[in-house]
């Protein structure tokens, strides 16, 4: 199993975390790191700096001591410029004067550059006057002076660009200060912005989980409620295969009384028991409809008069709050299709529109002829040409395109839990894919919905099997051979081919009917055969005996209406399939038919 | 691609940063190196007449040019007023200030270059006439005062703040205050009578004792105020330092050794020059804000 959304979506924030995370680090360290080694440099550049100008003034200190020894020397003894005391001062100041000398070559700073030289010039100009033969004590003294306000002067800048250096420094520290907090404040607000959209991508990718999540559950509920309904449909399926056979019993019994008594009173109980059983018959198909389960049947259908028959169903469905309008135009054309299924389109449309609009609202249904030209018949995805329009419309909440587009997947519902199966518009869909035909939604929200279905017109004009005039039943002296379990109904069957005259051996199951058969000198022209049987079913039965008796005609009858068994047990040709509960006249002339066609083709 | 996106949105800021930093680098305007060719207008206190003035500023004048290689130009204002006006204008680059014109330049960006040697030390006298039996500063009350000009440091400002620290507030003490044009005016006018008594500069008295205007014995001091820096050269704080630094060096370098520049040293009544920085005028700025004469 793969790694669920939810967790990659974990894994991508994580990863877009770790990621900024490693940005916000790696900044923050470069801002940290570039700050700290700007700071060593400033510090031991203002190391350097202090070192200097505190050795100047050191030296300055000297050479004023220095010069005012010299003054008091000049002063106390005028005349003699030339003792040792005086000399050693001299020399002294000459120390003080190069060391300030090379302080200022090292650091080379143009606003001492002058007050250096002048320094350095009165010292030689002092020199001079003073390695004079004759030293002259004005000028020494004036010499003195001059060294003394250069001097003074050099002090002066000195503590002037200290103090200017320092007024600096605490402006830069301030400065630094202030950069410090907004990097901070950047930093913080990045990292709480990315934070947020961090939880609310998170918030996000979680909300989409659990929308996930429940649209799974419903999956899953709907799943639950349709396979229930399957096993309910197998249910019904089962019991309507016995209903079936009794019906036939009750049909055919009654039917053969009504036709041999006299009595008028005797006549109408019997055609009541008749109608009733026809009514109950009705009623089980109408069970295998809704179960899904009536027979593949294609006939040739009269859609305006089924749309009539189901008038009643149709208000059964909705409530007194609903108004409900069937119209069944008179040229709509009759169109080849299982009456089962259209039932099923019809049922399915309205049950579709009676959700949508709730506990009140209109619904129509209607029936129609729609001509399609090529362009909106590729629009349909059909072919062009005349079709019939069942069209549905209800006022109810409508759809937007997104749900039209899903409108018709399996298990998409939009009921509520439990309501639906979300199989009912697939199936629409399904039977009128099937039938070549299209489908057209016209939607939009709180503007209600339009399905239009466009199913093929038939080439036909009349309806199939179902309306053909009752048969007269007509008899033979054919040999039929009759198998089905049911004792009943295998002994009216029984009694009622015989009264016609036919040589019928009857069976009550495969093995049975092939001993019979086998035992059987003479030809068996036709086989009437119950598909369901104990044992050996009834084609694989037929198909044995079909061995001998080559070219026998075959009718299957059955109850039950599982299509794998009428798929895959009967021959494709030379048979026929007749559905219980049938009227002994019914199978009567289709025998008839069936002998009639088969001595035609031998012949 | 998260990771990219995540990386962008997190430099984002520093990149802003980045970008804010370089438009101010740029935005600063880049100094022209202080070489030949350089032309500085020169205004100085119009204490004296524009005459006199120009006279007393050639000397010194041509020593700056010769030292700098700079030409400069002397333009002389009617009066205070005008003087702090064109500084205030830009129009002046070297001037040479009163304490109090100095502090009121600085909010137009003066600044400090170098001040005489007697600068840093400065009194002003309290004078009476000799013969007066004014003899002390409390036999002053009632009797009429006079200062110098209005703007005048020494001959006003620093006098008024050392009476007001004394707890006199001089136009409830004296009968009459007035002002002068001038430090002579004032002395002229407390030897001849006009006033009882009146504040001057203490050097300018020294001066003019000196070359005769005025005869020992004519006036008495009675008091002196506390020493204070008063005169000053400035420059405009936007001057490219090396231009800065030549006129500073220039001034050092006059020395009362050599008779040439002695002579210019003896005009300007220093010994000689010394650097300065404008937090020496701290007392008086102080002073002035104290007066309400700041502004």
């Amino acid at each position: 199993m793969s790694m669920k959304p939810l967790q990659i979506y974990h894994q991508r924030a994580l990863s877009g975390v770790r990621a900024i995370a490693l940005v916000i680090g790696v900044a923050a360290l470069g801002v940290v790191f570039g700050d700290y080694s700007l700071g060593i440099i400033a510090r031991s550049d203002q190391d350097r700096i202090e070192g200097y100008h505190l050795a100047s003034l050191n030296h300055i200190r000297d050479l004023n001591d220095q010069l005012g020894q010299a003054f008091d020397v000049y002063t106390n003894d005028e005349s003699i410029g030339k003792d040792a005391v005086f000399r050693a001062l001299i020399y002294a100041m000459d120390n003080s004067i190069r060391g300030l000398a090379r302080l200022q070559e090292q650091y080379s700073d143009p606003v001492f550059s002058g007050s250096v030289a002048r320094l350095q010039t009165h010292y030689s100009h002092l020199r001079q006057v003073y390695g004079a033969a004759t030293p002259k004590p004005d000028s020494m003294a004036s010499e003195l002076r001059s060294i003394e306000t250069s001097m003074l002067q050099l002090e002066k800048l000195h503590l002037i660009v200290t103090e200017e250096r320092v007024l600096a420094q605490a402006t830069r520290r301030e400065q630094r200060s202030i950069f410090v907090l907004l990097m901070s404040v950047t930093l913080g607000l990045t990292c709480f912005f990315l934070v947020i959209r961090i939880f609310k991508n998170l918030r996000a990718a979680r909300d989409d989980q659990l929308e996930r999540d429940k649209e799974l559950d419903d999956a899953r509920r709907r799943l639950h409620v349709s396979e229930k309904l399957n096993a309910l449909g197998l249910l019904v399926g089962g019991v309507a295969h016995d209903f079936n056979n009794l019906l036939t019993v009750i049909i055919g019994r009654s039917l053969s009384l009504l036709n041999r008594t006299s009595d008028s009173a005797q006549k109408k109980g019997l055609g009541e028991i008749q109608r009733a059983g026809e009514q109950a018959a009705r009623l089980t198909q109408q069970l295998l409809v809704f179960s899904s389960q009536a027979p593949e049947d294609p006939q040739t259908v009269d859609t305006a008069h089924r749309l009539e028959q189901m008038k009643p169903i149709l208000r059964q469905m909705v409530t007194a709050n609903h108004t409900l309008r069937v119209e069944a135009s008179d040229n709509t054309p009759f169109i080849d299709i299982d009456p089962g299924k259209l039932e099923q389109i019809i049922f399915n449309l309205v049950s579709n529109a009676v959700e949508a609009v709730g506990d009140r609202g209109d619904i129509s249904v209607a029936t129609g002829q729609a001509a399609l030209a090529t362009e909106q018949a590729v629009q349909l995805g059909v072919a062009p040409g005349t079709y019939c329009c069942i069209t549905v419309a209800d006022n109810g909440v409508g759809m937007n395109r997104d749900l039209q587009k899903r409108i018709f997947d399996p298990f998409f519902s939009t009921n509520s839990r439990g309501k639906g199966t979300g199989l009912g518009l697939s199936t629409v869909h399904g039977i009128v894919a099937a039938c070549r035909g299209g489908i057209d939604l016209q939607s939009a929200p709180g503007e209600g919905s339009r399905f239009q279905v466009y199913l093929p017109a038939s080439g036909k004009q009349s309806e199939g099997t179902l309306t053909r005039p009752e048969e007269s039943a007509r008899g033979g002296d054919e040999t039929i051979l009759l198998i089905e379990d049911e004792d009943q109904i295998r002994e009216m069957m029984l009694q009622e081919l015989r009264d016609l005259g036919y040589t019928v051996l009857a069976a009550a199951d495969g093995d049975q009917a092939i001993e019979i058969a086998a035992q059987q000198t003479g030809r068996i022209n036709l086989i009437l055969s119950d598909v369901i049987l104990p044992g050996l079913n009834g084609p694989d039965a037929v198909e044995q005996i079909m061995q001998d008796q080559t070219g026998a005609a075959v009718i299957y009858v059955s109850g039950y209406t599982d299509d794998v068994v009428l798929k895959t047990g009967i021959p494709e040709s030379g048979v026929t399939f007749v559905r219980k509960p049938f009227r002994p006249n019914d199978i009567a002339g289709l025998i008839r038919r069936m002998l009639d066609n088969q001595q035609i083709s031998a012949a | 691609m998260i990771r990219a996106k995540a990386a962008i949105r997190a430099l984002a800021p520093f990149l802003a940063i980045g970008i804010a930093l370089i438009i101010l680098a740029a935005c600063k305007p880049a100094k022209q190196p202080g070489s030949g060719g350089v032309e500085l207008v020169v205004s100085v206190l119009p204490n004296q007449s524009p005459e006199q003035l120009k006279k007393k500023y050639r000397g010194l004048l041509t020593h700056l040019e010769k030292h700098t290689g700079y030409s400069l130009s002397l333009e002389i204002q009617d009066d205070y007023e005008s003087f702090s006006d064109a500084f205030a204008s830009g129009s002046v680059d070297l001037g040479w200030f009163g304490g109090l014109t100095f502090v009121r330049a600085q909010d137009h960006g003066a600044e400090a270059l170098v001040q005489r040697d007697v600068d840093a030390r400065f009194i002003s006298l309290f004078v009476t006439r000799t013969g007066s039996d004014l003899q002390s500063l409390a036999d002053l009350e009632g009797q009429t005062f006079t200062f110098g000009s209005r703007l005048s440091t020494s001959g006003h400002l620093m006098p008024r703040v050392f009476l007001q620290r004394n707890g006199i507030v001089p136009e409830q003490y004296f009968s009459a205050v007035s002002y002068t044009s001038g430090h002579d005016e004032t002395m002229f006018d407390v030897r001849d009578g006009r006033a009882d008594a009146g504040a001057v500069n203490s050097v300018i008295m020294r001066s003019m004792l000196d070359n005769g205007t005025l005869q020992e014995g004519q006036l008495t001091v009675v008091a002196s105020t506390l020493p204070y820096s008063n005169y000053v050269w400035g420059v405009r704080s936007d001057m490219d330092p090396a231009v800065k630094t030549a006129l500073r060096d220039a001034f050092l370098s006059l020395d009362r050794g050599s008779p040439e520049d002695a002579l210019i040293l003896g005009a300007h009544g220093a010994s000689y020059f010394m650097p300065v920085t404008s937090r020496v005028y701290e007392d008086v700025k102080a002073a002035a804000a104290e007066t309400g004469l700041l502004n």
